[in-house]
Parts: structure tokens; sequence; C-alpha cells
């Protein structure tokens, strides 16, 4: 026989519990760290959160905070799995007697696997920190809204720690799909559920347009909501491998705490916090920052003053050829949403906060709520929103540009065409609501009875057609100066004829009267926004103006000549050009340039037929559903 | 039963009156045996109840009755067991793995659940039961990539992890080739100067290469217990040929020489031969077997 036992040298006294799980969880985040289906995570989350960012052009850290959550979905998809994977490891590779007979109880086990696997939270922070970082290089105004920020990462947290919970009861391959399915199933059932439970969904965009200071997500109440989820999710882990105390007080705190944040959350604001949100909405003057620039006072929500240098820099473009005694003092002001149903979208349809708004909506004054809408008249405020989407600085030059040359903006429309002058007057006089048209969304029907015109900042303007007149080319180049997506959307209508082509992105919008073919206009603002958001995403300046194709025309001939020279010549001759007498025809001889194409022939080059319009329109490819006509005529801006 | 001649001073693992049953099938039917140090092997046919013996040795199972006493200590009890199993290592019949794992990081992640808390400690383990079963130059390889002699040598190096005093190692040679398992033998032979090893096999030639006890189990009891000596001593006389098959002999097979080689029931001026251990296992089963018929013929009125 060998030697016996107790001549073997005294083993050394075995480690801490704790010190076992901490080993365990270091190995075990290192095998997830390399796992495929992290790399995929991450990689997919970093594709989601940027492509948010695509189309924006001057992003809100505080309100592209809430991207965070959706953004994270497909790491914490695959944490889940992950997760799934390491707790059912030991049991799809049959080393279950190998585990069973090392010293390592299993409550060691699953401890050192839920927090091992838990270093998809910090990956979370990384691609948060990593995302904060682009949205602010990206000319971001603002902070972050930190709490916000922390939901991505806590909802990573809990679905891997779900995962391990699943893999721990039920260890087979396709149980990570079923918690994967519920988790998923969760967050739809609640992202749109009516009423209260609609903050208890994983994640929610609050504010797709930007506004954080109309936050209402009780998002302090939701952390602990998630948190206290992902507690008792660890608890009823631990509790696979008996019932011993410390998982029954997780599962008990985690309960708690998830019910009471929960409830919380779900609590609808107070009257003061809806008195704010509105008053925020209606009477913005109380809150704004004034920063001066040369010729222009800009008055803006607190946090966004990031924008103005940007804003600045296109409006300046516009009104550096003019000449200093015919430059424009200009007013640039941000405004929220301005319709309730707009703000009511905002905080999301049946919140307790959309409902709350949509209650006390009536007391909101209309010509509040028509201020809000803008565009009035040149000498109104240049309105600007809380999202900048791509278009914002075409939109700011055009407004600037309009205003420099003397010509009014687009009255205010609904339903697509403008309201005539008769509609004007009679709100204008009594202050009731529109005996057509708007009905739908015309804000004085959700806003009660209106209140009467007040008056010192209404009336409403009328459109006018300025077609053919000097001024209107004069107004399309300065604004394509300072927004080289407006000059490639003239380039491409002067190729291809208004309707064909790409503005920013998409088909400019057609509109036409079938009565007289001279009034078929390009609308530039085809994606300036309308389509962007799908509604108004943003305020103020949403219709900024119409051009027709031979102002479009001639202002992409102006762009192809030398700048310098076609600055100079417009200062010298400034008076002359933005006279209302001026017609186009002394800027073409002025500058050489080539008669535009008569109206058939623009169609011709839209590809319809001018002698079967409404035929050709239904079948116009490139902008279904985009094409409307135009019934009404203006009278000639004067 | 309690083994005949068991004179081990340091009884590493007790099992007294021991059984286990899976449904209906009786696994292990009232086993008692004490194990000391060197090598003890058990033979049996499929189904004897060895890995069921191993495994509730190992802390795998637990007996439905009966007492074990390993190491000292009572497995029954959760902080005994842990020290049990503080000083076991167990390789198991069919070992799995975690096969997107390298060797070095199996064998590392086995280290962990045996409390090895200390990284460079528990490395320089590693590293030592990889060299001690010959896995160096295959150490960073992924255990997918492995030959089945190479996985049955990582699931031995697993068991190594911490130098137990108790290895209990299940079928360890089953699947090798002659080369492999004469390795296999080696190793397991320099383990055996200093802990108690616990193996089963099929293989009678490694169990009398390697073990110095031997325990033949045969429908979950203990037939035989003694040396590898004892179990050959057992058909001594026993073995015999002829040219001719005998039909009253239970165990017999033809040779590569063209005679049969019958074990038992010599007649009268039989050629006896030099009895192996093999002859002496199947002596045993044989003889078991027909107690077991025995058993179930109908009792006689």
């Amino acid at each position: 026989m060998t030697a016996g036992i107790a001549e073997r040298p005294q083993r050394q006294a075995p480690p801490s519990t704790g010190s076992v799980w901490a080993s365990l969880s270091r190995r075990e985040a290192r095998l997830v760290l390399r796992h495929p289906l992290t790399l995929v995570g991450v990689l997919a989350s970093c594709y989601l959160l940027w492509s948010f960012n695509r189309d924006v052009l001057l992003p809100h850290l505080g309100a592209y905070s809430t991207y965070v959550g959706l953004g994270l979905a497909p790491l914490a998809g695959a944490g889940l799995l992950v997760g799934h994977l390491v707790a059912s490891r030991a049991h799809r590779h049959d080393t279950l007697e190998i585990e069973e007979t090392a010293p390592a109880v299993q409550r060691s086990r699953i401890l050192g696997r839920l927090v091992g696997v838990l270093v998809t939270v910090p990956i979370a922070v990384v691609v948060v920190v990593a995302y904060v970082v682009y949205v602010y290089l990206q000319g971001a105004a603002g902070t972050p809204a930190v709490r916000e920020l922390l939901v991505g990462p806590l909802v990573v947290g809990l679905a891997t720690i779900a995962g391990v919970a699943m893999g721990t009861w039920l260890p087979n391959r396709f149980s990570g799909f079923l918690a994967l399915g519920a988790l998923a199933g969760i967050q739809i059932a609640f992202q749109d559920a009516e009423g209260t439970r609609h903050w208890l969904a994983w994640w929610h965009t609050v504010l797709w347009y930007g506004a954080p200071d109309l936050w209402v997500r009780p998002t302090g109440a939701h952390l602990a909501y998630l948190a206290g989820i992902a507690l008792m999710v660890a608890g009823v882990a631990m509790l696979r491998h008996g019932v011993r105390p410390m998982p029954l007080m997780a599962v008990a705190t985690g309960v708690a705490l998830a019910l009471a944040g929960g409830i919380v959350q779900a609590r609808p604001p107070s009257d003061a916090r809806t008195d704010e949100l509105l008053a925020r909405v209606t009477d913005p003057a109380s809150h704004w920052v004034t920063i001066e620039r040369p010729s222009v006072t800009y008055r803006v929500h607190p946090g966004y003053e990031r924008w103005i240098d940007s804003w600045d820099a296109a409006v300046q473009r516009v009104l550096a050829p003019l000449p200093p005694s015919a430059r424009p003092v200009l007013e640039v002001e941000q405004w929220h949403p301005p319709y309730l149903s707009q703000l009511e979208e905002e905080l999301g349809y049946s919140t307790p906060e959309g409902q709350a708004v949509q209650e006390r909506g009536g007391e909101v004054s209309a010509p509040r709520a028509i201020a809000a809408e803008g565009n009035l008249d040149g000498a109104w405020p240049i309105q600007v929103g809380t999202s900048a989407y791509i278009g914002q600085h075409a939109r700011l030059a055009i407004a600037a540009a309009t205003r420099a040359v003397g010509l009014p903006l687009l009255p205010v429309e609904t339903q697509g065409r403008p309201y005539t002058e008769e509609e004007i007057a009679s709100f204008n006089r009594t202050g009731e609501d529109l005996a057509e048209g708007g009905v739908e969304w015309w804000p004085g029907r959700e806003l009660g009875e209106p209140a009467p015109v007040a008056g010192d900042r209404i009336p409403l303007s009328l459109a006018c057609d300025a077609e053919g007149q000097a001024r209107e080319v004069v107004a399309a180049w300065l604004a394509a100066t300072a927004s080289p997506d407006l000059a490639a959307t003239y380039a491409d209508i002067r190729a291809h004829g208004p309707g064909y082509g790409n503005a920013f992105g998409e088909d400019p919008i057609v509109m036409y009267s079938p009565d007289n073919d001279t009034t078929l206009q390009v609308v530039m603002w085809s994606s300036l926004g309308w389509r962007q958001g799908g509604g108004y995403g943003d305020v103020g300046e949403s219709w900024s103006v119409l051009a027709s194709p031979t102002a479009t025309d001639l202002a992409a001939q102006l762009l192809e000549l030398p700048q310098e020279d076609v600055a100079t010549a417009v200062a010298v001759r400034w008076g002359e050009w933005t006279d209302p007498a001026t017609r186009v025809q002394a800027i073409i001889r002025a500058f050489g340039l080539e008669a535009p194409p008569r109206p058939e022939q623009w169609l011709l080059r839209a590809g319809l037929d001018p002698g079967d319009f409404a035929a050709s329109v239904a079948a116009y490819p490139h902008t279904p559903g985009e094409v409307e006509t135009l019934d009404q005529r203006y009278p000639v801006c004067s | 039963m309690t083994i005949e001649g068991n004179t081990v001073p340091d009884v590493a693992c007790r099992v007294t009156d021991l059984s286990k049953r899976f449904g209906s099938t009786v696994a292990l039917d009232h086993v008692t045996s004490s194990i000391g140090g060197g090598v003890t092997g058990f033979l049996g046919p499929n189904g004897a109840g060895k890995s069921t013996l191993l495994r509730i040795v190992a802390t795998v199972l637990a007996p439905d009755t009966g007492t074990v006493t390993l190491l000292g200590r009572d497995p029954s009890k959760a902080g005994e067991r842990v020290e049990i199993r503080r000083r076991l290592g167990y390789m198991p019949q069919e070992p799995g793995f975690h096969r997107g794992f390298t060797v070095f990081e199996f064998i590392d992640y086995v280290a962990i659940l045996k409390e090895m808390t200390d990284r460079k400690a528990r490395h320089d383990e590693v590293r030592r039961v990889i060299d001690q079963v010959e896995l160096g130059p295959v150490a960073h390889k992924r255990i997918r990539a492995l030959s089945g002699g190479m996985r049955r040598r990582v699931a031995l190096a697993q068991a190594l992890i911490g130098d137990p005093e108790l290895l209990v190692l299940d079928e360890p040679t089953a699947g090798l080739d002659p080369e492999q398992r004469l390795r296999f033998r080696d190793t397991i032979s320099r383990l055996a100067e200093d802990r108690t090893v616990l193996l089963s096999s099929h293989q009678t030639d490694d169990i009398a290469a390697l073990c110095n006890r031997v325990l033949v189990m045969d429908h979950g009891r203990v037939v035989f217990g003694g040396t590898p000596r004892q179990l050959i001593d057992t058909a001594a006389r026993q073995v015999w040929i002829a040219p001719e098959r005998d039909p009253l002999v239970r165990v017999a097979w033809r040779t590569g020489e063209g005679h049969y080689r019958h074990i038992g029931g010599v007649p009268h001026g039989a050629t006896t031969i030099e009895p192996t251990i093999e002859d002496g296992y199947l002596l045993l089963i044989g003889a078991a077997a027909a107690i077991n018929d025995l058993r179930q013929q109908p009792h006689p009125r």
C-alpha cells in the first residue's frame, strides 16, 4: 500500500465562498466579452443608435438620451441569450457531474455567473458614453439626461439576469428564446398601453422631437422599477438550488422596489406640472434666453444655445450680400410644438400626461396657438422648433431671404391648402373656428371655444403670388447661397422638372392648379419636416416658401455663375431687384440667363401630361399621394 | 460483504450496506467495502453497478440506504461533503466538455470551481496538471479540435486539479488506443504512489497492470474483492483447452490457434493452462450468472 492519507502535506485553508464566486464571475465575464453574440449585440446597438441620429442636424442631448433604451435593445437581447447559454452550459455540455463534485457550492456558481454575465452592463455604459460623445460632436445642445441614459444599461442588465435565471431553471437550448420573447412581449404590451401602464414598458422614447423641458417621464421611479425587477429575477435564479434567506430577501426587496417604482411612475402628473408644460408651449417668452447677433436676435429655450451658432451661420450667409442699409432686423424664436395635439403626441397618446394636457387644453387661448404656427407676415419672427432635422438650415435661409427681399411668407395652411382671404378675415374678425377646413386639426377644436383675438400679434396675412417678380429669384438665390441642400434641390428641379429628382433625399412635391398652369409651384418644404416626422415635428416655418419653377430655374442658373460677381451685382442694384415692379426678365438680361421653360414644358419635364393632368398625376410614380391640387389664386404680392 | 484481507491501515473510502435503485432497477444491492490507498480497480459487466458506486463515492449521487465514509467524513452532511470534494478528483465515464474552451481554459474553469481563487497559483496548478497528462503542446487549442484520446486526458487533468487525495476514475481508458492506454497506465501508476485511486474498467489487463486491489461487481453486488493475483488464482486449474467446445461449460471461446479455451468444469484428463486475470473475472461472472439463473428459477416446492 502506498503512503497513508495522514502523511500528506497539510492543505491550505479553503478560500471564502466570496472569493470563489468572484473568481468565477471574472472568468465568466471574460467569456461573455468574447462571445460572438455579445459582439453582434454591441454592433447592432451602435448601428441603431447611429441611425437615430442619421437624419438629424442638431440633436439635443437630453432628448436623445431617451433613445438609449431602444438603442440598446439588441445588446439586451444578446445579453439575455449569452446569460442563458452561460447558465445552461454545464447542462448542455454534460459537465454537470464535474461541477457537482467540485467544492464550489451551487449558490456560489449561480452567483458567480449572475455577476459575471453582468459585464454586459459596463459594455452598455461604454456604448452609451460613445453615443453621447457622438451626439455631442454632431452639435447637440443641452446636457445628457443621466437617468434616462441609465435606463438602457439597466435594461441590458435585467435582460442578462433574466437569461441566467431561465438557464438556471430551464437549462435547455430553447428556453432562452422563450425568455427573450417574454421580455419583448412585455415591451410591446406596455409601450402602447393606455392609461397608467404606459411607462411600465422597459423603455420609451419619450420625445421624438426633442423638447426635454417638456419632460414628464418619472425616470427615477422607472429606474427603481427596472432595478427591482432585476433584483427579483436574480433572487429567483438563486432560489433554484434551495430556499435561503438571501435570495428570499432579494426577491422580496425586488418586488417591493418594482411595485413602488411602477406605482410612482404611473401616477398622473400634478396640476402644477401640467400647468408648467402648457405654459412652456403657449408662453415660451417667459422661459427664453435672448442672444443677440448682428442683425438677428435669437430667443431660445434654455439649453438650446449651442444651436445658435449653426443657425446664425446660415442666416449671416444670406444677409452677407445685402447692402448694410438693406439688412433687415430679424428675430428668431424657438417654439415648442404649437398644437396641443402635438404636445399630446409628444407626451405619448393615452399617457396620463397627454390626457391631462388634453383635458386642460381649453384654457389655452386660440391666438396663442395660432401665433405658435408663425409664418404670418414678413415682420413676424422666424420661428424654429426644438428639433432640428435635415432641412432646418434651408428653412432658416429661406425665411431670412424672403424677409430680406420683402416677400411675405406663406399663410397658415390647413389640409394642404392655404386659407382663403375670406377665411382669414373671418377669423381675424371673430376669433371663431373656421367654417371649413381644418376640422380635424385646427387648434380651436382641441382648445375648446377659442378666446377672442387679442389682436396684438395677429392678424394673419394672406399669401400672395410673386411669380414673375425679380425679388422671388433673388430670394431663392440668397437662400441657396446659405444652404447647399437647397442649391442641390434647385439643380435637380432645373434638370428634371418639379416633382422629379431628390430634394433633401426625397421628392419635391408638386402643387398644381388645373385652371391656370402658371400657378404650378414647386414646394420646397417637401422634406423639410413634414414627411420626416410624419406630422408636425417642428414648429413654425413648416410651410416656409412657395417658389415658382421659374424662380427656381433662374436661381439655379445664378448659382452656376461666379458668386462674387452675382453678389456684387445684387448688392449694387438691390433696390431695383427687390422692387415688386421689377420682373424676372430684368434678371435674365442682367445676368445673361436662359429663359425658363414654359409651364407645359415643366410638366413634360416632370413626366406629367399637360393635356390630361389629373390622370398623369394619379399615375405619377415619384410623389404618390403627395401631389395636391391648388384650387385658388393669390393676389399679386405688392 | 466485507473485502477479505483488507489490511490497508488508512481507509479512504468505506461503504456499508449500500443500496441504490433507479426505478425498478437495482443498481447497488447492499454493498459493503473498505478501500485504502493505491489503485483499486472495479471490474464488471455493463450494468453491474460500477459507475453507480463510483458516482456515490464521487458524491454525485446519494445512496438510498447504507452509509458512506470518504476520507473520514460523511458525505451526507453538507459541510463534510464540501470538505470531501476539496480532496476529491473525479473523471466521469463520459465526461462532457465546454468544447469552445481551450484545454487551459477548461481546466482553469474547473480549478476555480475547486476554489483556487489565487490566479497565479491556479494557473501554475493548471499548467502542472496539463504537463502531467502531457497536453502541454495543445494547451491553447480548443477542445473541439482534440482527438478522443486527448479529450480523455483533459478529463483526467481536470480530475487531478488540486492534487486530490481521492481520485475516482470511471473507465478512464475507454476508447483509447493501446499506446494511449499505456501512457495512461503510466500516469495513473505515478499518481497512485501517494493517493487513493478508484477506477473502473472493462479492460482486465488495465486492472492487472495498474491495481493493487480489484473488486468484481455483478448485478449490483461485489462478487470478489482481493488482489489481482487472487483474482487470477480463482481460476487456477480451471482453464483448459480442447479441440472441440464442451457444451456443458458456460464460458468457452475459440482461440486463434483453433482450440477452444474453457473456463471451469474441467473434465478428467483435460489439459489445464495458466489462467489470466480475465479468466478469473470471467469465471466469477459466469458463476454469478449461474447463481443468478438459479435465483430466477421457480422455487422448488
